[in-house]
């Protein structure tokens, strides 16, 4: 494989990005269908009009700031107008000379700085299915609402776009701005690529890699991009400014449509929108919400609660999940900090949907603490935690339960030492069979009756009194272990 | 009804012949609250009625009888419920709950009502039936009015003369070889000819305060965003505004107060309120005030014609005899509006209009690929006016124009907008005539569209302010119908709808029909 790195080449690369990410919002960007229903508005039927959902603003103030751009006081939605089936106005409203936000960036690992142009809200357009002979509109993702990061040319290598996009991404789902989700095509990148000589100060002529939502894709279209268009300038040829895509099955890329001439879009600010006011008080309110680089949180609670390096990340992917556990371990003696962690990074996955409501509860946190007390005191084992809280995942209600459940088992029945006598003897009478081999020395029968203690009190054994008491009963020495 | 009205005006002009005899909303509230007559009853004599005396007008263009009559039927059965079985409420707050009880109302043709036949009056919309309820019918329904059917317009609302329908043109009342202007015709004809009390159209530029001055009614363009655009089909965004017609003020002041006020759906409606509630309210204690009225008398000369001149004159002696004072103001702007006009609402209207492609709803020609589909149907779907329209607009938008025209109409517009402030800080209304001619004849400016765009000269500068303006019918030469049109100042509407209210009792302008036909 040829040219997966430029360095020593008399080529260098010049890379921009183009990122749509779909907003985290309840509704449509202009109506209050869900985000992928489908009303009149969407379908943009005679008379409609589009009203802006305002906490679509203040997801982009929130990226402007984390990214370090001007976020505009006044900025204005136009009309971007073009035929096609899936764009069921005949325009696309996004914004045009008026963003929300301009400049700012991020800087790579090598010390690169990507600047960007602008970020600017829009709103998607639909899917055109074709197939059979016949071409079919799907409309659900209409009027979906996005953010649109535009970086200037600053990236050199494939590498590097790959690593801004990794970094941009973080930043994204962290502050919630977007669930990131790339295989739904939720987080998307369009590369703008060309290639020049060495010390040459004008760009050549780019081609754009359209839709690619993976890492690793834009990597590796990025790179036979530039393979492409080396060999094309070796070999006396032009490069075309087109549009290109890139099929990971048979790893190439491909043309998807020439831009002839610039197509006129005829942008006109749109009259059915009032200007974007941000105004003090909301620049105040997202600044306070707006929490620095999420790999300095994950840092800090590596060094200083001990958490690994996994548990920590994801702690920080999102500021919902830093936030909750911060409110839990602020609760807690330090050494439980480390285990609630471990604790929460396990069910964070499972629970992510939950999250901001148990991060505004101050209840659901001391329940959390609580709970994660019981386990350090040996009363309640971490797989019945986690088992009972998934199970009580939907919400406050179900926390409750879940309280009811941890009060109603007291975290203290299956300590007590009369229960767990009364298991210890159950078991015995059992399995003769296990309890002579365990007699005879072999230890990991001591496993199988743990596990037959966690079943009969479904998990809620405490696992050290219970094997202190088994030991005890058989006459084996307690410190084996 | 006041019983002043028309009563000390030996100039006013009765209603066209074969009109029906007045009917305002109150006495058809009262009829049907009171049991005197019911809801049903009234729409099946409207409903039969539309179709005769209409016959000749052609001002109808769908009448919704089955979903009218079994709105009429639930209504009936609420009054029913109330007066015997369950008193909700007695008649006086029933009458303040449903002021528009079982009153019938018309709507042009491009304001969406459920399961309508929505047709803008283009061929391209051919078959599509509406899925819901603009904001307005949502209101008027809410408040006992029950809507019965579309009226004509020129299609998507562009033109001053109702004649490029492709229902055909409806005819003006008062003289059927004469327009009843446009866009909205088909409004100002039903309601001279006493169908409904209250119609609504929509105002872009003139399309209900011309008609209305050419129909002998009253015509209402508030201020910009006081009444919810949702489910008007838009033809210039930042200039539409749904605006009723009716044959007297006191009716008008009634169908704002339901229509008018927030709408979340609307992004530009206004937060503030228009007062119309208060000043339905108050309207019977209001003293007189004494006002300060602007006229630019150099325009108004050299553009108006002879008949509609002398009335307005005769209008403006009766204010000044009343004890209003008149000055001659100058407002330079005038002189750049209708190119302003005509490059802005033509861009807006060239993007609104794409989403009529065919492929979605209403009619689509079929052809070989997606592009001859869209190509084909949009070529032959729309008449002739909206293509220019769309080809001026879309040439506005073009990138290497964009600044010569649509950036200049832009600065034209604010610049105006100033002037007109300047004005409003010394005067408390600019008085002109409504048009500078009254109704032209049926085909007379068909072949030239520049002499139809200047006979918006005078309605389209508060428009392009976004300022309210009432055309009031006055008697023009010969009775010939013609109207004066009064502006007020931004959100103003309420000081303006009262001043005129006094002008109406004083029996200044409005309609003779109080005396000539009686009250019913």
């Amino acid at each position: 494989m040829m040219g997966t790195s430029l360095v020593g080449s008399e080529y260098e690369a010049v890379i921009g990005l183009e990122v749509h990410c779909q907003l985290a919002l309840d509704s449509k960007l202009f109506c209050s269908v869900s985000r992928s229903g489908i009303d009149e508005v969407t379908l943009a039927l005679p008379g409609t009009l589009p009203v802006l959902n305002e906490r679509a603003v203040d997801l982009g103030i929130l990226l402007g700031l984390a990214m370090g751009c001007q976020i505009h006081p006044v900025s204005l939605f136009a009309r971007k107008n073009y035929f096609y089936p899936d764009l069921p106005k005949g325009y696309q409203i996004t914004q045009f000379d008026r963003p929300l936000c301009s400049g700012g960036g991020l800087k790579l690992s090598n010390g690169t700085f990507v600047s960007l142009d602008r970020i600017q809200i829009e709103e998607d357009a639909g899917k055109t299915i074709h197939g059979q002979g016949k071409s079919w509109v799907d409309f659900s993702r209409a009027g979906v609402g996005l953010l649109e990061i535009v970086s200037n040319p600053d990236m050199r290598s494939a590498a590097d776009a790959a690593e801004y996009l990794r970094k941009l991404h973080r930043i994204v789902v962290y502050y919630g701005v977007s669930d990131g989700d790339m295989e739904k095509g939720n987080f998307r990148a369009d590369a703008n690529v060309s290639i020049r000589r060495r010390g040459a100060t004008e760009l050549g002529t780019r081609t754009e890699l359209k839709n690619i939502n993976s890492f690793r894709f834009l990597e590796r279209a990025i790179v036979l991009e530039i393979e492409r268009q080396i060999a094309l300038v070796e070999d006396g040829s032009a490069i075309i400014m087109e549009t290109r895509g890139y099929d990971a099955n048979s790893d190439r890329t491909f043309r998807m449509r020439t831009k002839e001439s610039a197509h006129d879009y005829r942008y006109f600010p749109d009259p059915d929108l009032p200007p974007v006011v941000v105004g003090a008080e909301r620049l105040k309110h997202a600044q306070s919400r707006f929490a620095g680089d999420p790999h300095d949180a994950a840092r800090c609670f590596v060094e200083q609660i001990g958490l690994s390096y996994d548990d920590a990340e994801l702690l920080t992917r999102t500021q919902v999940a830093q936030l909750f556990y911060e409110g839990v371990a602020a609760a807690l003696a330090t050494p439980s900090k480390k285990a609630a962690g471990s604790f929460l990074a396990s069910i964070l996955i499972a629970a992510e949907s939950s999250l901001s409501e148990w991060q505004s509860s101050d209840k659901i946190q001391r329940w959390f603490a609580a709970a994660l007390d019981a386990v350090a005191e040996g009363k309640v084992s971490l797989k019945v935690l986690k088992d009972h809280w998934l199970e009580s995942l939907t919400g406050t209600a179900a926390a409750q339960t879940f309280l009811d459940w941890s009060v109603a088992r007291g975290f203290q029945s299956v300590s007590d030492e009369g229960a767990i006598a009364e298991l210890v003897s159950t078991l015995i009478a059992e399995f003769p069979a296990q309890v002579a081999e365990l007699r005879a020395g072999k230890e990991k029968l001591m496993s199988f009756f743990v596990g037959q203690a966690m079943k009969r009190t479904k998990g809620a054994v405490n696992v050290q009194a219970f094997g202190d008491a088994l030991r005890g009963s058989l006459g084996l020495s307690r410190d084996l272990n | 009804m006041n019983k002043d009205v028309g009563e000390s005006s030996p100039h006013l002009l009765p209603p066209p012949a074969g009109a029906l005899p007045y009917r305002g909303v109150r006495e058809f509230r009262n009829a049907h609250i009171s049991g005197s007559s019911s809801v049903c009853e009234t729409l099946k004599k409207i409903l039969s009625e539309a179709r005769t005396v209409d016959a000749r007008t052609a001002g109808v263009t769908a009448l919704f009888a089955e979903a009218a009559l079994s709105r009429g039927a639930e209504l009936d059965e609420l009054r029913f419920r109330n007066s015997n079985q369950q008193r909700l409420a007695a008649d006086g707050e029933f009458a303040e709950r449903y002021p528009l009880f079982g009153v019938p109302i018309f709507v042009k043709e491009n304001i969406s009502v459920k399961n309508a036949p929505l047709r803008c009056a283009s061929k391209i919309l051919e078959g599509y039936v509406c899925p819901y309820d603009a904001t307005v019918i949502e209101r008027l329904e809410g408040a006992g009015a029950v809507i019965i059917g579309y009226t004509n317009m020129d299609e998507f609302a562009m033109g001053s003369s109702t004649e490029h329908s492709c229902h055909g043109p409806s005819y003006n009342p008062y003289d059927q070889t004469r327009v009843p202007g446009g866009s909205s015709g088909g409004g100002a004809v039903v309601t001279a000819l006493g169908l409904s009390p209250i119609s609504l159209g929509s105002d872009t530029g003139g399309s209900v305060r011309q008609p209305a001055a050419f129909c002998n009614v009253y015509g209402f363009k508030p201020t910009y965003g006081s009444i919810s655009r949702y489910g008007l089909v838009a033809f210039g965004s930042s200039l539409d505004q749904i605006s009723p017609f009716a044959r007297t003020l006191d009716d008008l002041i009634q169908a704002c107060a339901v229509i008018a006020g927030r709408d979340a759906l609307d992004a530009t409606s206004r937060l503030e309120d228009p007062g119309f509630a208060d000043l339905l309210r108050s309207q019977a204690s209001e003293l007189p005030e004494k006002s300060r009225i602007g006229i630019p008398w150099g325009l108004v000369r050299s553009i108006s014609n002879p008949e509609v001149l002398s009335g307005f004159e005769r209008f403006v002696d009766g204010l000044k005899a009343d004890g209003h004072s008149v000055v001659d103001i100058e407002l330079s702007a005038l002189g750049m509006v209708l190119p302003a006009y005509y490059v802005i609402s033509s861009a807006e209207a060239s993007s609104n209009l794409s989403r009529f492609d065919g492929l979605k709803y209403g009619r689509r020609l079929d052809a070989k690929t997606r592009e001859e589909v869209v190509k084909v149907t949009r070529s032959r779907c729309f008449g002739n006016e909206v293509k220019r329209r769309i080809c001026l607009g879309t040439f506005v938008l073009s990138s290497g124009y964009y600044d010569a025209y649509y950036g200049k109409a832009m600065r034209m517009r604010r610049f105006l907008a100033e002037e007109y402030a300047k004005v409003f800080r010394d005067v408390d209304f600019v008085l002109t005539p409504t048009t500078p001619t009254s109704a032209f004849a049926i085909g007379e400016n068909m072949s030239d569209p520049v002499q139809m765009y200047a006979g918006d000269v005078l309605t389209i500068p508060p428009s392009l302010a976004g300022l309210p303006a009432l055309s009031v019918p006055i008697p023009g030469f010969a009775n010939r119908p013609a109207g004066a049109q009064i502006v007020a100042g931004l959100g103003a509407d309420a000081k303006l709808l009262r001043f005129a209210k006094q002008a109406e009792n004083a029996g200044l302008c409005g309609i003779s029909l109080l005396r000539a036909g009686g009250v019913q």
